[in-house]
């Protein structure tokens, strides 16, 4: 039966006999899991199912990066239910759960409403006591890549993953080291080691997932992260985000029933190429191609000007080269720039995006229609994008024309908007008095602007000269702090810097990242992993990347390990990891094996006794920090959190009563602070001493920013000069302060004057569409050369279903019997031609390689492209995993976005043949 | 006297499995057996394809034809006129004072209660019977299982570690959509989640190629829904 344990199939023959010396307390394998929960009977199941003797812990979900609120019934050792946290017991209600705004969540809860968990969150118990799960540290013993490993144990473990780092080092420089660490959790602890150590190239999973949508409402709006205020939206617009179903935050699918419910007025309209269950709630789906959404919204935004329902006024004052976007739009030669050659020159923009996307032209024209009347109405519109169009090569530029059409809107931080998120988390300790080295080196993958010297010595004395030395600008305008996993692996691969100075990568440590089926194109992943002399892998299973590392060390389950969680949500509050139960494996955290082995690396503030910084102690230093210096009004001790789970910001006390001096109150409430935060652009400040202001043309329009006396632009300048004591709006968070149709950093690149660092040294892009001011319409680089016709004809894209997370959730037989295998959509039209019908094997075949994969044939895919859910095709992780569907990475060409190193997921062009 | 049932909104419903998952869970199933089914049906009309999810699991009904096809008595019914009802509610910890609630359990084994215990033969006839797919093979166990309302959590005992506000379906207490509620079919107007105006009714109707329920006149299943619109 699946649920019993099966054998470890991944040990070489002459280390089994070793295996039975070295587990935890010399216990045999079987005995480290509790054998009441495999397989369980009947018997037991009922007599568990009173939850009486136990107790409920709260903490938070992990299954996906959503963080939302959990409590843990535990009885007799055994964590035996996870519920969504909320409904009495003393527990705040995590508003992860409940909704994004704080009268939302307020009216919720006052409804009864008590949270609510996704089918992975419910499925958790099932990867904590998975037999699968790697129980102790594991070293290679074959090739690379062979899956031969022996058992060890921590301590040797730690003692050679030291030495083999400290080996790295101390050869190549600390620069040799690179790192892909998931975030969301234990992020802290791995960016101090990679501090400590000295590497600056420490890199976490966003690139991985939506850093494009960041650098598009960075660009436009200002903030990388803005939420959709559903709850009091009327109309609904949202490009290629399946939030019904890929979910991340449970509070998703409330609050967009709750307005669907509720609202007469509202109106959704859903543009994809899949017809997905967001789709399947929508009053008009739209089914773009691929990477054509930024064409559509060019043409809304035309239509939308024309109708004369623009506030030129609100442009006039909160928004950057309205005017040069009209002209543009407009396709006028009298521009900053031309713009009379642009591809709708001479015919209407609508039939010419009908044209690039496909979609029909009165299906353009009533959504348009549709906008026009909502602003006219005064009926409020939501808007957004995710990763349809964020995956993309064209993703900024696309995106921005979505962004665009935000701000004609007026629809920015507004209720029932794009809203920018209050979010406050944690802060890092510290660095002060711990001895840590300065950055060795410059970091490798073009993510900052950086200063190269003419020549790198090494430990040992050698040195290597570096061609292109001197101050080298960034590989990407808009990079995120996470990095660029697709440019970091390419460095791993030819042994150099971004721009192509000699920068030996020698090691490569990889924490809850399954970097072989994660980072697209799966043969150069293999490629870079196999320049490396040490790869130290840390994850729950023997992923697939694990397979290739030296060292794998057993990562917990988010049920044993403590963590804070940021809720992002138009009001600040923190939930609350901490273990449930302890680990069944007898393992340690990531936090506790960093700190062991910064201990052993001899690092300062890393562990020097179990007492003073065991990772409990280290996440209870972060919360009393927190408490005492943010300034929020409130306390909440690390005890209270530990018992009511969540953190909410509040300056009511709880009896409602104001709380305007700050005295300290107990963030164990339900009233957050104020009512939700809107129209944050107008807050007010002050002109100060040594504040200047600035100007930025753009053609005839000048905006006026406040800087400060270093150039931080502070808000709306008010004119060319102004004095001490002028008040001013706080505006938005762009170079320019105000929305953004013209991008003043782009600007610059277009021009020339902004060079960008790549292979040879800073490069003039003067010219590249790419990096237009305005949001130039870019074709995706790697879409069919002709939709529908040539040697590969057609889109491919993936996307993520509620089943499943990531390449991780694959093992787990809740979730496999759920979904056990992904299909390939196809349209009939496609379909029908080629002989394939529902469940045939198909090929799937793009320059870059083949996979098989059986035909789901529907109407519900745009019908140029075929794609499916990500994560399946596993090779390793356990046994349920191995071999279940195909897996996209081997179809892909590997890229990264220009602007934002974005990993592109969703652009390759493919052909499909029947297998015969 | 209460008959407890469900409602299910198939119009909220987003099929994001919580309440399958929280099902599983609650009772350690093993795979193959699915007491709660979200079922995902898609469709085209004129071209245009539809997809909806309707979440189901046992309609615990008036006259449960699982309980009267099967051979040995294994099914019970939460009900005054239940042979050995006194003794099957202690079984199950229910108090004997709390109201009935009209589900449709299963008796202990033989092994678990002498008494009231029946041992299931396997012979599969309440599969057979049933119109809604409630009874699942246990291959893992030997039995037939399904769904049983979750009577502990409904009325738990008086030390239960349960916040009130949870004491109801292990299904119900996940959904993320407002889709799925619970609650006494007599009332199930004031209770069941839907937009103001829309319909609760059975379901007889559906869209061509979508699930056929079958004729609520059979067993009077309680469960009611609010289709699409």
């Amino acid at each position: 039966m699946n649920d019993k344990p099966s054998s470890p199939i991944r040990f070489s023959r002459r280390t089994l006999l070793k295996w039975s010396c070295v587990t935890a307390g010399g216990a045999a394998v079987a005995s480290l899991l509790p054998s009441a929960l495999f397989p369980i009977s009947r018997a037991q199941a009922a007599q568990f199912t009173g939850y009486r003797t136990g107790a409920w812990t709260p903490s938070c979900c992990n299954m996906c990066g959503g963080q939302c609120g959990i409590q843990v019934y535990v009885e007799d050792g055994i964590a035996r239910k996870i519920e969504p946290q909320g409904g009495g017991a003393g527990l705040v209600s995590n508003p992860n759960n409940i909704a994004n705004t704080s009268d939302g969540y307020v009216a919720a809860l006052s409804a009864g409403d008590t949270g609510r968990l996704c089918c992975k969150g419910n499925s958790g118990l099932r990867s904590l006591y998975d037999p699968d799960r790697l129980q102790t540290p594991m070293r290679r013993v074959g090739p690379r890549g062979s899956d031969l490993f022996e058992p060890i144990t921590w301590e040797q473990a730690i003692e050679e993953a030291a030495r083999r780092l400290s080996s790295v080092r101390s050869r190549y420089g600390a620069r040799s080291l690179v790192w892909f660490g998931e975030d969301h959790s234990f992020t802290h602890i791995q960016s101090d080691f990679c501090k400590a150590y000295g590497s600056p190239n420490y890199s976490n999973h966003s690139n991985l997932c939506d850093t494009a949508r960041k650098a598009i409402w960075q660009s436009t709006l200002g903030h990388g992260r803005p939420l959709p205020d559903m709850e009091h939206a009327d109309t609904m617009l949202v490009f290629g985000w399946n939030f019904l179903s890929a979910i991340k935050f449970i509070h998703l699918p409330a609050i967009f029933t709750r307005a669907r419910m509720n609202n007469p007025n509202f109106h959704f309209i859903y543009v994809d190429p899949v017809y997905n269950t967001t789709a399947s709630k929508a009053d008009q789906w739209v089914a773009p191609r691929p990477g054509s959404d930024g064409a559509l919204a060019l043409a809304l935004c035309q239509r939308i000007i024309a109708s004369g329902v623009v506030s030129t006024a609100d442009m006039a004052a909160y928004a950057t080269g309205y005017d040069e976007f009209v002209k543009y739009l407009n396709a006028d030669a009298a521009g900053v720039y031309d713009y009379s050659t642009v591809p709708w020159a001479g015919q209407d923009i609508g039939t010419w995006a009908s044209t690039i996307t496909g979609i029909a032209l009165p299906e353009i024209e009533a959504i348009a229609a549709r906008l026009v009347a909502d602003k006219t109405a005064g009926r409020k519109i939501c808007i957004d994008a995710w990763s349809g169009p964020g995956q993309h090569s064209n993703a900024t530029q696309s995106g921005r024309a979505i962004g665009a059409l935000a701000i004609l809107l007026g629809i920015v931080d507004m209720p029932g908007g794009l809203c920018f998120p209050l979010r406050s988390g944690t802060s890092h300790r510290s660095s002060a008095g711990l001895g840590w080295p300065s950055a060795d080196g410059w970091r490798v993958d073009g993510r900052d602007n950086v200063t190269i010297p003419a020549t790198y010595t090494y430990p040992d004395g050698t040195s290597s000269a570096n061609p292109y030395d001197g101050a080298l600008n960034k590989k990407y305008a808009y990079s995120h702090g996470s990095g660029i996993y697709v440019e970091q692996r390419q460095r791993m691969i030819e042994q150099t810097d971004f721009v192509g100075n000699p920068y030996p990568i020698k090691a490569a440590v990889f924490v809850f990242q399954n970097f072989m089926m994660s980072t697209p194109n799966t043969e150069k992943n293999t490629r870079a992993l196999e320049n490396m002399e040490f790869v130290l892998c840390v994850d729950t299973h023997m992923s697939e990347t694990a397979q290739m590392a030296d060292i794998v060390i057993p990562g917990s389950i988010y049920l044993e390990r403590n963590d804070f969680n940021s809720n992002w949500g138009l009001f600040r509050s923190i939930g609350l990891r901490q273990p449930v139960v302890p680990s069944w494996i007898g393992g340690m955290s990531e936090t506790d094996f960093f700190l062991h082995l910064g201990q052993a690396l001899g690092f300062g503030g890393f562990r020097t006794d179990a007492t003073t910084m065991s990772a409990e102690a280290f996440n209870a230093d972060e919360w009393t920090r927190f408490v005492t210096g943010g300034g929020w009004g409130n306390t909440m001790t690390w005890s209270d959190i530990r018992a009511q789970g969540t953190w909410v910001e509040t300056f009511t006390n709880p009896d409602g009563s104001a709380n305007p001096t700050g005295t300290p109150s107990n963030g164990a409430t339900t009233t957050p602070k104020g009512g939700t935060h809107y129209r944050k652009y107008k807050a007010r400040k002050t002109f100060a001493a040594g504040d200047t202001v600035s100007a930025i043309a753009v053609g005839t329009q000048t905006v006026y920013v406040v800087e400060s006396s270093v150039g931080v632009a502070l808000g709306i300048g008010t004119g060319p000069t102004m004095a001490v004591g002028d008040s001013y709006e706080v505006g938005f968070g762009t170079d320019s302060r105000r929305l953004q149709f013209w991008d003043p950093r782009f600007a610059g690149y277009f021009a020339g004057t902004t060079q960008r660092g790549d292979r040879g040294g800073n490069q003039s892009v003067a010219g590249d569409v790419r990096y237009h001011p305005l949001p130039y319409n870019v074709l995706p680089e790697d879409a069919p050369a002709t939709p529908g016709s040539g040697d590969f004809p057609l889109y491919f894209i993936s996307w993520k279903e509620v089943e499943h997370t990531h390449t991780r959730t694959f093992n787990n037989p809740y979730l496999m019997e759920m979904r056990g295998e992904n299909r390939l959509f196809i349209h009939p039209t496609v379909a029908t031609p080629a002989g394939i019908f529902e469940n045939d094997s198909v090929f799937v075949q793009t320059e870059y390689g083949t996979i098989k994969v059986r035909a789901h044939v529907t109407t519900g895919i745009q019908r140029e492209t075929v794609g499916f859910a990500r994560g399946f095709g596993h090779w390793a992780l356990g046994s349920l995993a191995k071999g279940k569907g195909a897996h996209d990475g081997w179809l892909l060409p590997g890229k990264a976005e220009l602007h934002s190193g974005q990993a592109i997921h969703k652009e390759v062009a493919c052909r499909i043949y029947k297998e015969v | 006297m209460a008959q407890l049932g469900w409602h299910v909104n198939i119009d909220n419903c987003v099929g994001c499995r919580g309440c399958e998952g929280a099902c599983k869970q609650e009772y350690s199933l093993p795979t193959g057996v699915r007491r709660r089914r979200v079922l995902t049906e898609i469709g085209e009309t004129a071209g245009v394809p539809w997809r909806r999810h309707i979440s189901l699991a046992c309609n615990h009904c008036e006259r449960p034809a699982c309980l009267h096809a099967c051979p040995v008595g294994r099914y019970w019914k939460d009900e005054a006129t239940q042979p050995d009802i006194a003794e099957l509610r202690a079984h199950f910890g229910v108090d004997a004072a709390a109201p009935y609630t009209g589900l449709v359990g299963i008796r202990p084994t033989v092994a678990e209660n002498a008494a009231i215990g029946v041992d299931c033969t396997g012979c599969k006839r309440c599969m057979a019977a049933c119109p809604y797919g409630a009874p699942q093979w246990d291959e893992t166990n030997g039995v037939m299982d399904k769904c049983t309302g979750c009577l502990h959590r409904i009325h738990p005992a008086a030390d239960t570690t349960l916040p009130a506000a949870r004491q109801k379906p292990a299904c119900v207490v996940s959904c993320s959509s407002y889709a799925l509620s619970f609650g006494d079919m007599a009332d199930v107007n004031t209770w069941a989640q839907r937009r103001a105006g829309d319909p609760v009714t059975v379901l007889t109707e559906a869209p061509a190629g979508a699930l056929e329920f079958a004729n609520p006149a059979l067993t009077n299943p309680s469960i009611r829904f609010t289709r699409p619109r």
